[in-house]
């Protein structure tokens, strides 16, 4: 008895894959898809608001995640120029700045040293700044001798020693100061690492965000549809069938955040890509700003998918058992 | 095709709604359900479609304990059967055309025979003029009329109606209960829940008759009736 049941289960179930009954599965999708895409036009001002909810809240940490990936972009760059900048006093003479850089050429500890006068100086500084019209307002060039080190590898890898090097750097006779720039290189190093973290968090919260506000649109919708819902229960409705048409609203919600918020993230680009450029530029470094790429326009779309599918189920979840025919 | 087998059905809060109600309707058989409103008609047909389970005794379709249909079950249950309701329960957000062709199109049926058979059934009720048409914009006795055709449009073995003339006059009544008797006529089964006694004796067919939630007469098949034709 028991093995003739269990045989007539197999059938059905081997009855339910033949492809017939796939076409007649992928025609409902198809119809169910667009028909619910239709319903979404028909309320324009809910959907846009819905769609723009989502797309704000995933542009935001994919902008966070930009700002951080181009920070560590410019930060490896700027790694590798860590240099130590022995600045004279002012009015030292170029002979005895050559000849000390000379000396120092021949240190085991110094790879290579680079004079820089102070008015090469005043043209990188015009150069790089943009500020060169306030310099302009000297009668004389303010900037003093500066001789650029590269400190060996051997000496780079460790920290101490570099640090007696800058030391004895700094000591000697006619120099003001000589400076290693790793206390601003680590501060923008843990800053990178800071917006990093927190475009994750940021996202996370947001994702959950869009997880409720569709969660909360779908309920509305099975509120809205009630009627319809108990009609087609009662003419034999299966709870997919009831379902279906509400998940494929969450995905077109969400799938139109997701290209909503690449657009954004593209608008958002646009705006601070000139000023950026420039303050890179300023510190040396020429990273190339992200562009929107089809990979992010689809990552967007399918997190975007994703996350308004789930928001759905959770919804139908919670509030669909309940309709029942009376 | 149909067996109550001692039904009682207890809602919450004590009201007994059925008492011991047992009667067998048999395939191809057209019946009349009445009594006074409030006698347990609506109950019993909401048993019949699975919307409510008996406190005790056994519904059985076909053969089988409608109890254990299981929430999985019960939708290919009722795509077997056929409602119309008194308040129709027509969708007013599509055309006459989608609201017949709602059974078909959760049966997954292939669109030229789903177009097929709901010209078939508009036409039956005298309505393919109006499948374009809103619902909203038709009269209650072409309403009903429709709900009539969205109920057979899946040939369904039985064919259930709850109070389907509440709201119309004398001759709209009759024309409607023609329907039934034509849909009977070609071997549906049909069960027609009405307090309108006078349209009933007309027709002349069997009563089940309730009264407080007790079968008053009508148990059995008057005749074994056959399809009619």
């Amino acid at each position: 008895m028991n093995r003739r049941v269990k045989n007539k289960t197999k059938f059905v179930r081997l009855a339910e894959f033949s492809p017939l009954r796939l076409v007649v599965w992928a025609r409902n999708h198809f119809k169910v898809g667009r028909s619910s895409l239709v319903r979404l036009r028909a309320e324009p001002l809910q959907t846009g608001l819905t769609v723009c909810v989502v797309a704000i809240a995933l542009a935001l940490p994919t902008l966070l995640l930009q700002l951080a990936g181009l920070g560590a972009n410019a930060l490896s760059q700027i790694g590798e120029t860590s240099d130590i900048n022995v600045y004279f006093d002012l009015g030292v003479q170029s002979e005895i700045v050559e000849e000390r850089a000379q000396a120092w050429q021949n240190d085991s500890r110094i790879a290579s040293t680079e004079v820089i006068s102070p008015n090469q100086g005043l043209d990188e500084f015009e150069q790089f700044s943009g500020l060169g019209s306030i310099l302009a307002g000297f009668e004389e060039n303010p900037l003093p001798y500066v001789v650029r080190i590269q400190p060996s590898e051997q000496v780079l890898s460790r920290p101490a020693e570099l640090q007696l090097l800058v030391q004895a750097l700094d000591a000697e006779e006619r120099v003001d100061s000589a400076i290693l720039d790793l206390v601003w290189l680590n501060r923008l190093n843990s800053m990178v690492s800071f917006v990093d973290r927190l475009s994750y968090g940021v996202g996370f919260l947001l994702a959950l965000g869009i997880l409720l506000i569709l969660g909360n649109t779908i309920r509305l919708t099975i509120e809205n549809r009630r009627e319809e819902i108990v009609v087609i229960k009662l003419v034999g409705g299966t709870d997919r069938f009831v379902r279906r048409p509400l998940i494929y609203a969450g995905l077109w919600y969400g799938l139109l955040g997701g290209l909503a918020a690449a657009l954004l993230v593209a608008i958002v680009g646009l705006l601070i890509s000139m000023p950026l450029q420039r303050l890179l530029v300023s510190y040396q470094s020429s990273v190339a700003l992200p562009d929107l790429s089809f990979a992010l326009l689809f990552k967007l779309a399918f997190y975007g998918a994703l996350l308004g599918c789930a928001g759905a189920w959770i919804s139908v979840l919670q509030h669909l058992r309940n309709i029942e025919p009376q | 095709m149909i067996v109550f087998d001692n039904v009682s059905k207890r809602y919450p809060g004590g009201h007994d709604a059925l008492k011991q109600v047992s009667f067998e309707l048999s395939r191809g058989e057209m019946a009349f359900l009445t009594g006074h409103s409030g006698a347990g008609k609506s109950t019993l047909l909401k048993l019949i479609m699975a919307m409510e389970h008996s406190s005790q005794g056994q519904v059985l379709y076909d053969g089988k304990n409608l109890a254990r249909l299981g929430r999985q079950g019960i939708p290919y249950h009722r795509r077997r059967i056929g409602v119309v309701f008194q308040n129709h329960s027509l969708l007013f957000d599509r055309s006459v055309f989608d609201n017949v062709a709602l059974p078909l199109a959760i049966s997954g049926a292939d669109p030229s025979e789903t177009a097929r058979r709901v010209r078939a059934a508009l036409d039956k009720v005298g309505l393919l003029h109006r499948e374009t048409q809103n619902p909203v914009a038709l009269s209650g006795g072409e309403q009903q009329r429709i709900g009539i055709a969205r109920a057979v449009v899946h040939k369904p073995d039985l064919l259930l109606a709850d109070e389907p003339t509440g709201n119309l006059d004398p001759e709209l009544s009759a024309e409607i209960m023609n329907l039934f008797h034509e849909f009977n006529s070609v071997g549906v089964t049909v069960l027609v829940a009405t307090h309108d006694i006078s349209l009933v004796r007309e027709l002349g067919l069997r009563q089940i008759v309730l009264s407080e939630g007790r079968l008053a007469s009508g148990s059995a098949s008057p005749v074994a009736e056959g399809p009619r034709s």
